[in-house]
């Protein structure tokens, strides 16, 4: 009757919001799925990738956190457009009964800071898998992820952050599976 | 007839009233915000006692402090400390007054100064030098200062307490300018 009780606690907690994805890819372009605080300004679009500075926050509609993830962004740094601020990646947690949309006015906790790479197409960097919990995103909630940018004054030498071009959200579910699965052999052993 | 008057008059007050909203608002700013909150702030975290039994705060996110009106080029300083755990700059915007505004001036903003944490145990005053903001707000235009922290439970921006904004009103310049403009016109 226990391991009843404990199974069912684990799985609301975990698959609460089923209808949510778990995982992300986007790219900037007509089809980017991210909201925005201010327009967008063209950094580079060579070798196929086109990289993009805002003002402000971008923001992607809400994930399930469904154990650890791997975030990825594809950056690009030019001195020609002096975008010497990094870009900041963040991971928010949300409401359990906050509408599924892109919300952009979000304060979040940082996870990864993109620097870009000085040649065409970027680079891609990472940070994972890491667990979100620690971040303040239980097992089974939703969370956004936001980047966010910055730009000084309008001028000759405005100082930007560096392009943005790619995200993606990796979730590794297994590795959750199978802690969890060794903790509840440890506690009912 | 009457009412057209009537009218008339409303709309006359509500010209009026448009600049005289504007002038009514401060053109300086000296706020601590471990005494006073700040009007927007996204997350609270935590404080922090420096060596001299000042509190400080740590912040995640955005936090605003508005409307102030633009005279002319403003110099800012901010009471920051740094401890060991200060891994992020603190960015300080320039967010000019959209009409609308967006809530707790939450517009594009530009930065203007970035705070790194001041390494004594102390803390102390972090001080841009004299910056021109008329370029991104008109003369007499509403504008918010905004500070965007960083943080995660490993690190976070400078902890911070107070901060001034001290406004250098254009006006002489803007006098002589016209003055000069008028003897032109009249010669």
């Amino acid at each position: 009757m226990k391991m009843f009780w404990v199974g069912i606690l684990v799985t609301t907690a975990a698959w609460g919001q089923p209808d949510l994805p778990t995982e992300l890819e986007d790219c900037t372009g007509p089809s980017a799925e991210f909201c925005f605080d201010g327009a967008p300004a063209l950094i580079d679009s060579g070798c196929g990738a086109l990289f993009e500075n805002y003002q402000g926050r971008i923001a992607w509609p809400p994930l399930r956190n469904v154990g650890p993830v791997t975030i990825s962004v594809q950056a690009r740094h030019t001195f020609t457009s002096q975008t010497f601020f990094p870009l900041y990646v963040e991971v928010q947690a949300r409401r359990i009964d906050d509408p599924p949309i892109c919300q952009d006015g979000l304060g979040g906790l940082v996870v990864l800071v993109a620097r870009g790479a000085d040649r065409c197409g970027g680079t891609w960097e990472s940070i994972g898998p890491i667990d979100l919990v620690p971040f303040g995103v239980p097992l089974g909630s939703p969370y956004s992820v936001q980047c966010i940018f910055f730009r000084t004054t309008p001028s000759d030498v405005t100082v930007r952050t560096v392009g943005f071009s790619c995200i993606r959200v990796t979730s590794h579910p297994s590795i959750l599976v199978s802690t969890s699965w060794g903790n509840v052999r440890t506690l009912f052993k | 007839m009457k009412h057209f008057i009537l009218l008339q008059a409303a709309m006359l007050a509500g010209l009026l009233a448009i600049p005289n909203l504007a002038s009514a608002q401060p053109t300086d700013l000296f706020a601590c915000s471990s005494v006073i909150a700040p009007p927007c702030a996204s997350v609270g975290g935590g404080a922090i006692m420096t060596a001299c039994d000042r509190l400080f705060d740590i912040f995640y996110g955005r936090v605003a402090w508005y409307p102030l009106r633009c005279v002319g080029p403003i110099t800012i300083a901010i009471e920051t400390v740094a401890i060991p755990t200060t891994q992020f700059p603190l960015y300080v915007e320039v967010v000019p007054r959209l009409e609308p505004p967006a809530p707790c001036g939450n517009d594009p903003g530009y930065v203007v100064f970035i705070a790194y944490g001041v390494g004594h145990g102390c803390g102390g005053w972090e001080t841009s030098s004299s910056i021109d903001i008329t370029d991104l707000v008109p003369i007499g235009s509403l504008y918010t200062i905004r500070l965007h922290y960083f943080g995660n439970n490993f690190g976070s921006s400078p902890a911070t307490d107070c901060i001034r904004v001290t406004a250098t009103p254009a006006t002489s310049a803007l006098v002589s300018s016209g003055w000069g403009n008028v003897k032109t016109l009249y010669r």
